[in-house]
């Protein structure tokens, strides 16, 4: 995707939540800069508490920065207009439980301005996409965690928008369902539309995304493309399948004459979650300093040394 | 029927426009002084911004800055807001969304079993029903709509109090709110959604009202009360006159003769001496046209300095009368004369002869006959009869006026709802009614004009159990009192400007003495409630645009 | 799990303990107040909507209640009177157990807003929705001898003794609600009615066997005697004449003795103090009884009352009094000789009587009436040209009406005096004689 058309954009974004007596209380996002281009995949990672969600609702204008942009759409957080071509799934489905799933689609279709028929059709079609179809007509408070979150997917896809946060796509679902949510995520992205999500699951993540953020304690830790930071120059992994014992020892020997070490081999385990972790050990040994991972390639990227004071 | 306090005919065109101006005055003021503390307000968290961050030099150094930041901050935000005010209109099918949302929730959410606990005192009302005539159709009113306005009261508070409040602890709003919604439009909507639920209502409790009403009165009432007189009172074109005035031993003045009443509405002619009493007439003579007779109401006082003669009913010697010259001014010789018994206090209705309408302008002049008895009379104690109306309509205008306070509390409470929380939302829009509703008290205490003084000094003398009139010592009370109670009634003066006297808009007496709502008391009720809701809102919606709508 | 267990036991053994203590003490406040008689049942007839409101407004009943009489207040100021009666009946229907609300407005209703009117029919309107009033508060707050009394009293003085009396006692006499005017006896007659609430009243005090709180005993008791006697007297002024004046005294007179045999000597354990003494007992009282005696009796006339009943009582006095009100009747009308015949008839009559009754001769009522009498005779008398008779129709046993009235004027003349010099001297004016109890 390289140099695309940055859609979403944060510049030095900070937010500070007051006391009553406007007194500081907690940083919960530090300088924050960032930008995700058209038709990526771009994942906010972080463990609970990080500033994950908050940079989503920053965005979407739900809450103020204390200083620095959120641009969406290169609009700022009080132009209304930008959420035309936006969708919101917040991480629960915070949707009206007295209203069934056609009414909820309808209601929010309303809000887009459609008319009658483009309202019928859109919810209709979602409906069907997200596989509700034989509860429509019930009410959302008797629906399933799961059905909720399907709904929820469906409003936040009612205007088919250019740009979607999803914010924890994959909590409470099946694994069926997360699967789905996955391909949908995918789809999505096929169709030329940008997404935004933000998860601590990070196998979902390192799946679907081209390009993630990691947070830690209102700061950001480490940014690029998914394949660039997972990829380690310095090490191979060996995958076969019934491999002998003397096929083994003859690939050990091989790796010692070459002067190598042979660090493990076996079944590897998800290098993402392995850089997460490091990270979180890394950032609470050093809180305050930008993960600086033992890379020969380090890429240059816009945020990188913005928040050393 | 007492008109104590008569407002300017706001269906006049001049008078209206007259009116609108000083409202859009208002507004101007309130825009300006909203937009000085948000200023303020933004600056002082520049200031105290760069004051953490880089220390006290910087923050002074950067002060000037950070005034104009922040004054063109607020504009800036001003303006967009009022952009979108302006462009209302565009997004009414939003407005309608979120107006059906709120029915649907007030429907969903069974709020519309009020309607059943409605019924729950009409099983009792009939115990109380006075046997006599007088009282029956003034009872029923009276209760129909007290139960109605206090019925709809808890009912406005918890739906509409609670509704935003809870759309932010469910979190709905943040689907909402990302959706290309105008907050204002958020907010109208609201009003909009619940003023129809309760229109609903108010219907359906009017109309079992109604029914209940007509079912309950004896048929002398329906014959002779079940009305809406649309009285003709006195009036003058020129505004430096006035068109009722009496005549005290050869002078002319606005009142007569103080008896002692302590209420001051009337005042009094002698019996039996060249006193009188003269209203002055301009009207459109049409409307008496077509019928030989015409009906003249009058309620009158009649105060006694003597017994009077104890003799029967029919005697007619007995009693306190009064005699009535009606004259054409247009042709002096054009009259009629008539006496009367005085009906202490109660409406009375004679016959004239049209005739002496036809010009439109007509001087009627009242004395007492009865020597050493009195006869009390104001403006509007006597009028010409044009026409009456269906009383069913009249209830129905009696409805519009609690519709009216209705919209009142529903605004109030969806604005406050909008940074309080529900409960203290409940609490600020009671706080706002109660104050509504005893306006004229409120205004006393915070302009002295209530024995016993301010609220501390009244609390003083209401624990010692001390008399209105007794000075308190000099000493720590006395000091107390001269601190805190000046500060205390200037905030209660503060509070009666800012919330509306909501006990000069009840029209329920109208309904229930049989006559005709004014179209300028309907007009005037409709234009305060409606002039302050709208800035309400979009005080409102200046405060929910400034408020994260996540935590 | 335990822990919560233990506490779950917890609060159920205090939830038994409480609900027990609250039975307990729920019922000995319920005996306690069976005992003292201030349960709602027993304080008077429950009204279930008064107990619904008083449910529904709980601690505000009070503020409601104030409200509610501000309100009332303010409609009688601004002379809406016809308002004022529901507001009231929902304050006594929220606060049906106190007196002065029920007191206060039925007095304000058959005084205050009936003297507001001038036709005799609307001030019958006002009085007869106060004793109404009054009934209901004596409905609701069951043996309450005062309320009782008051109604009695109502009955007595708003129809018997205001100025409009001849009128309001017809319309009394016509009035088709029998429910209001009727007394047991079956005649529809103001005095009558007070009679039976009175006797109610009497019944009240001698059965709890405390004494009326807001009068002394002895005036409270002898109202049913008195209105009786006020009856007899009234229909005898109203011209009325027959058999049933006579039978009237009698039964007033039966009705004084009664009272008069009520209570003992005791002051500090009787209700009050005995007033009817034989002959041989009245000796045999002490000094301070006899104090006692002399001053209650002054109190309400008993001995004034009994005598009057016998005298009236006589048919020849009945008579009497019917000839000279035909003959003060002719004498209005201008029938001079009728009048004379009348009076000539009557007159002697009148005489064997005051001969028989040394005790009412002295009696200053009756002493007046006959001076007044005689008066009226003889200037009729002179009046058509005819010579006075030698002899007064009343020599020898009163005074003629001009000798008392001189020397009355003559007296208050003099005390005239004594008070101006005392007062130029200095000293202090002569103590004021002290007024006599008036009549009732």
């Amino acid at each position: 995707m390289g140099a695309g058309e940055v859609v979403v954009e944060a510049r030095n974004l900070t937010k500070i939540y007051r006391d009553f007596w406007g007194r500081k209380k907690v940083e919960a996002l530090r300088s924050l800069s960032m930008t995700v281009e058209r038709g990526e995949i771009f994942g906010l990672l972080g463990p609970n508490g990080s500033g994950k969600t908050t940079t989503i609702k920053l965005l979407l204008g739900l809450l103020f920065p204390t200083s620095g942009d959120a641009l969406v759409l290169g609009k700022g957080a009080d132009d209304v207009n930008k959420f035309e071509k936006i969708g919101y799934l917040p991480e629960e489905s915070y949707l009206y439980k007295f209203l069934s799933a056609e009414e909820t689609l309808e209601f929010y279709g309303r809000l887009f301005n459609m008319s009658r028929a483009e309202r019928r059709r859109r919810s209709a079609a979602l409906i069907e996409q997200v596989g509700l179809n034989h509860a429509r007509k019930r009410l959302v408070k008797e629906y399933s965690k799961g059905m909720a979150r399907r709904i929820g997917l469906a409003q936040a896809l009612i205007n088919d928008p250019e740009v979607v946060f999803l914010d924890e796509p994959t909590s409470g679902l099946d694994p069926i369902g997360t699967r789905e949510m996955k391909d949908l995520i995918l789809d999505l992205r096929a169709k030329g539309k940008t997404i935004v999500m933000c998860s601590h699951l990070l196998a979902d993540v390192q799946d679907v995304c081209d390009r993630v953020a990691i947070l830690h304690q209102g700061e950001l830790k480490e940014y690029g493309r998914v394949s660039d930071l997972l990829e380690i120059q310095d090490l191979t992994e060996v995958r076969a399948r019934g491999l002998s014992d003397s096929a083994k020892e003859r690939i050990r020997e091989i790796i010692a004459g070459d002067g190598a070490t042979l660090e493990s081999m076996g079944h590897p385990s998800t290098t993402l979650e392995d850089l997460f972790l490091r990270i979180v050990r890394e950032s609470q040994a050093h809180p305050g300093r930008r993960y600086l991972p033992e890379r020969s390639s380090e890429k240059a990227d816009p945020a990188s040394v913005s928040d050393q004071r | 029927m007492t008109i104590e306090q008569e407002f300017p005919d706001l269906t006049q065109w001049p008078v209206l426009q007259g009116a609108l101006a000083y409202w859009g005055q208002t507004l101007l003021i309130l825009v300006l002084l909203g937009l000085g503390v948000a200023s303020f307000r933004d600056i002082i968290i520049r200031f105290q911004d760069t004051l953490s961050s880089r220390g006290f030099m910087a923050a002074m150094v950067g002060l000037p800055i950070a005034i104009l930041g922040g004054i063109l901050g607020t504009v800036r935000s001003l303006a967009v807001g009022l952009l979108e005010i302006v462009a209302l209109p565009l997004g009414i099918r939003r407005v309608w969304a979120i107006a059906r949302l709120a029915i649907q929730e007030s429907i969903r959410r069974r709020v519309l079993y009020v309607l059943l606990l409605f019924l729950v005192p009409f099983l009792f009302a009939g115990w109380y029903l006075p046997k006599a005539e007088e009282g029956q159709l003034l009872y029923l009113v009276g209760f129909t709509n007290t139960t109605i306005g206090w019925l709809l009261l808890p009912m406005v508070l918890f739906v509409v109090g609670m509704s935003i409040p809870n759309d932010l602890k469910s979190r709905t709003i943040q689907t909402v709110v990302t959706k290309p919604i105008r907050r204002i439009e958020f907010i109208v909507g609201r009003v909009l959604g619940f003023m129809i639920v309760f229109t609903i209502v108010i219907l359906v409790m009017g109309g079992v009202s109604l029914a209940y009403i007509y079912y309950q009165v004896s048929d002398q009432v329906l014959r002779d009360q079940w009305t809406a007189r649309v009285p003709v009172y006195a009036k003058v074109e020129d505004p430096n006159s006035s068109p009722f005035y009496f005549i005290k031993q050869g002078v002319a003045g606005l009142a007569g003769t103080n008896v002692g009443r302590e209420w001051n509405y009337r005042s009094h002619i002698e019996g039996d001496t060249p006193d009188e009493v003269r209203w002055f007439f301009t009207f459109n003579p049409k409307q008496f046209a077509g019928v030989d007779r015409t009906k003249v109401g009058m309620t009158f006082d009649v105060f006694k300095t003597t017994k009077g003669n104890p003799t029967r009913d029919e005697d007619e010697s007995s009693g306190v009368w009064a005699s009535l010259d009606f004259i054409d001014l247009q042709n002096p010789q054009n009259k009629f004369d008539r006496a009367f018994r005085v009906n202490n206090n109660r409406l009375t209705e004679i016959t004239i002869p049209t005739s002496v309408l036809s010009s439109g302008q007509v001087l009627v002049r009242a004395q007492c006959v009865t020597r050493n008895q009195y006869i009390g009379m104001a403006k509007h104690d006597l009028f010409l009869l044009a026409r009456e109306q269906s009383f069913e309509w009249n209830f129905i205008k009696g409805l519009i006026t609690l519709w009216l306070k209705m919209l009142f509390l529903t605004s109030v409470a969806v604005s406050a709802s909008t940074v309080l929380n529900g409960f203290v939302t409940v609490i600020f829009t009671i706080g706002a009614y109660v104050v509504g509703l005893v306006h004229n008290f409120l205004m006393e205490v915070a302009g002295g004009k209530i024995l016993g003084g301010g609220p501390i000094e009244s609390l003083v003398r209401l624990v010692t159990q001390m008399n209105q009139q007794a000075d308190i010592e000099q000493g720590f009370i006395r000091s107390v009192i001269n601190i805190f109670d000046p500060i205390l009634t200037r905030f209660l003066a503060a509070v009666g400007a800012v919330v509306p006297d909501l006990s000069t808009i009840e029209t329920a007496e109208y309904v229930a003495s049989g006559f005709d709502i004014p179209s300028w008391l309907m007009m005037r009720n409709a234009l305060l409630v409606v002039g302050y809701v709208i800035p309400v809102i979009i005080v409102g919606y200046f405060l929910f645009r400034g408020r994260e709508t996540a935590a | 799990m335990n822990k919560a267990r233990r506490r779950k036991v917890q609060y159920l053994v205090s939830m038994v303990v409480l609900f027990t203590l609250m039975i307990w003490v729920g019922r000995s406040l319920d005996t306690m107040q069976r005992r003292l008689q201030i349960s709602q049942e027993s304080l008077g007839r429950v009204n279930p909507v008064s107990g619904t409101a008083q449910l529904v407004l709980g601690g505000f009943r009070g503020v409601a209640v104030t409200l509610l009489w501000h309100q009332a207040q303010d409609l009688q100021k601004q002379g809406r009177f016809f308002e004022i009666e529901p507001i009231v009946k929902s304050i006594t229907l929220l606060q049906p157990h106190f007196y002065s609300p029920w007191e206060f407005q039925s007095w304000n209703f058959a005084f205050n807003i009936a003297a507001e009117w001038e036709g005799v029919r609307d001030k019958y309107y006002w009085i007869e929705k106060g004793i109404d009033f009054m009934k209901a508060a004596t409905e609701t707050n069951r043996s309450k001898s005062d309320l009782e009394w008051y109604v009695g009293y109502m009955y007595f003085t708003r129809f018997g003794q205001s100025d409009e009396k001849r009128y309001l006692r017809e319309l009394f006499r016509n009035d088709e609600d029998l429910d209001f005017v009727q007394s047991q006896s079956g005649v529809k007659d103001n005095y009558l009615v007070a009679y039976d609430w009175f006797t109610r009243a009497n019944g009240t005090v001698l059965s709890q066997n405390i004494p009326p709180k807001r009068m002394a005993p002895h005036p409270f008791l002898c109202r049913p005697a008195l209105s009786r006697s006020y009856y007899a007297e009234t229909l005898a002024d109203e011209g009325s004449f027959g058999p049933r004046i006579g039978e009237g005294w009698q039964l007033a007179y039966r009705d004084w003795v009664q009272f008069g045999l009520l209570g003992g000597k005791d002051r500090s354990k009787d209700l009050l103090f005995r007033l009817e003494y034989s002959p041989s007992e009245m000796e045999a009282l002490t000094p301070e009884e006899k104090h006692w005696r002399y001053h209650y009796n002054r109190m309400v006339k008993y001995d004034h009352w009994k005598i009057r009943c016998q005298t009236e009582a006589l048919p020849e006095l009945q008579s009497a009094r019917e000839a000279i009100f035909q003959a003060n009747k002719a004498r209005e009308s201008g029938a001079y000789a009728k009048s004379l015949e009348f009076f000539e008839k009557g007159l002697p009559l009148w005489r064997g009587v005051m001969e028989k009754t040394e005790e009412y001769r002295e009696d200053m009522l009756f002493k007046e009436d006959c001076q007044l009498m005689e008066d009226d005779y003889l200037r009729l008398l002179a009046h058509v040209g005819r010579s006075t008779p030698v002899r007064r129709p009343f020599d020898g046993l009163v005074p003629p009406l001009r000798d008392s009235l001189a020397s009355q004027v003559q007296k208050s003349a003099d005390e005239i005096k004594d008070l101006v010099k005392g007062q130029l001297e200095g000293a202090e004016p002569p103590k004021a004689p002290s007024p006599d109890t008036p009549a009732p």
